[in-house]
């Protein structure tokens, strides 16, 4: 088996330009939506949070047809944003 | 009227300081009146590296609290009389100047000089803000590295939240290795522009000349390397508005190899 081995290595390797430009395509990427020109302020938020929360999952529950209890939303903080998590489970 | 440049990064240690000392070198070598301006309150080096830190009496501090005026503060360059700088202090912080205070400052310089090249601090705090607010144009320097990349995006979005377009922001790409680039282990000069999605307008090649320039207090392009020095003669005439190719960069780095060698061999034991 070794013998077949001394070919398949032979493979080209992937140069780390070539992963380098698609990390940071994925990095831009996922920045870019973020960079907003509006900001909500924090305190609106806050105060707001439930009724968003239950929004979310009215839509979603409605849209997809699966009982509200299935639906998660979570709020977390990144780097100073609020990141709005829904979580649904799809069969 | 001067043109106001701020050179800015997110990222700390990828040359602004280089890029602001040997760009305003290099304008003043071309006939320009340049005054560039050290904003990195509290970790400042334009002075080391312009080798002018034992010259300087008065800083941006005492302009803003009013001791001396901005020209009174000026220290001119030992090499290129028509080059000027205006320090900043040690011992003071970042939070001790206002972006008012800096647009007040540079108003004050403006009559006096064709260009205002502003040298800004690492990250994207209120030394950044401090030094973008009086300018018109920003070129971000970056290495072809992710980490710098990814803070040049992310100084790229608060630029354009501050009100700069695509046209007032410009891509400086320092110590570009063309041997890695060519064996496929460094980002290329078109992977840089495409994904920043600005122009670039200079390649500057990694070299040792640099290192050698800053123990000496000359900036490599008044005693370096030839290559270098033709690079940054390229990225200020494109700033002037000429147009300039990016190949022309990039011949330069590349013949390096050999030309270097060469030359190296009969200059080198001079100094």
């Amino acid at each position: 088996m070794w013998f077949f081995g001394l070919f398949s290595r032979k493979k080209k390797r992937e140069k780390s330009r070539d992963t380098a430009y698609k990390r940071l395509e994925a990095i831009l990427e996922r920045r870019r939506p973020v960079s907003v020109t509006e900001i909500v302020p924090k305190a609106e938020f806050e105060e707001n949070s439930e009724k968003i929360k239950e929004k979310i999952i009215t839509w979603v529950s409605d849209t997809f047809k699966v009982s509200p209890e299935r639906v998660k939303v979570e709020f977390e903080e990144h780097n100073g944003y609020i990141v709005i998590i829904t979580n649904v489970t799809f069969e | 009227m001067a043109k106001v440049i701020v050179v800015t990064s997110g990222k700390g240690g990828v040359g602004k300081t280089t890029v602001v000392a040997n760009l305003g070198c290099t304008l003043a070598k071309l006939g320009d009146k340049v005054c560039v301006i050290d904003a990195d309150i509290g970790l400042k080096n334009l002075d080391v590296v312009l080798g002018l830190e034992n010259r300087v009496v008065h800083t941006l501090l005492d302009v803003v609290n009013g001791k001396v005026s901005a020209q009174e503060a000026l220290v001119k360059h030992k090499q290129q009389r028509n080059l000027y700088l205006l320090a900043t202090s040690q011992v003071a912080t970042k939070e001790m100047v206002s972006p008012e205070d800096m647009k007040a400052v540079v108003k004050a310089l403006h009559p006096l000089f064709d260009y205002i090249i502003i040298d800004s601090p690492a990250g994207i705090e209120r030394g950044f803000r401090n030094a973008v607010a009086p300018a018109e144009l920003a070129l971000i320097v970056t290495t072809p590295e992710l980490p710098a990349l990814s803070d040049a995006d992310r100084v790229v979005g608060l630029l354009e939240n501050l009100g700069f377009d695509e046209k007032a922001m410009k891509v400086v790409l320092n110590r570009f290795k063309p041997k890695m680039v060519k064996a496929g282990e460094m980002l290329t000069e078109q992977d840089v522009a495409s994904t920043l999605a600005l122009e670039i307008v200079g390649v500057i090649p990694d070299c040792e000349d640099v290192i050698i320039a800053t123990n000496k207090g000359i900036p490599v392009v008044l005693n370096g390397d030839l290559g270098v020095a033709r690079v940054f003669e390229n990225v200020a005439r494109r700033l002037k508005g000429e147009t300039i190719p990016l190949d022309q960069d990039l011949a330069q780095v590349q013949e390096k190899g050999f030309l270097t060698f060469l030359r190296n061999l009969f200059t080198r034991k001079r100094s």
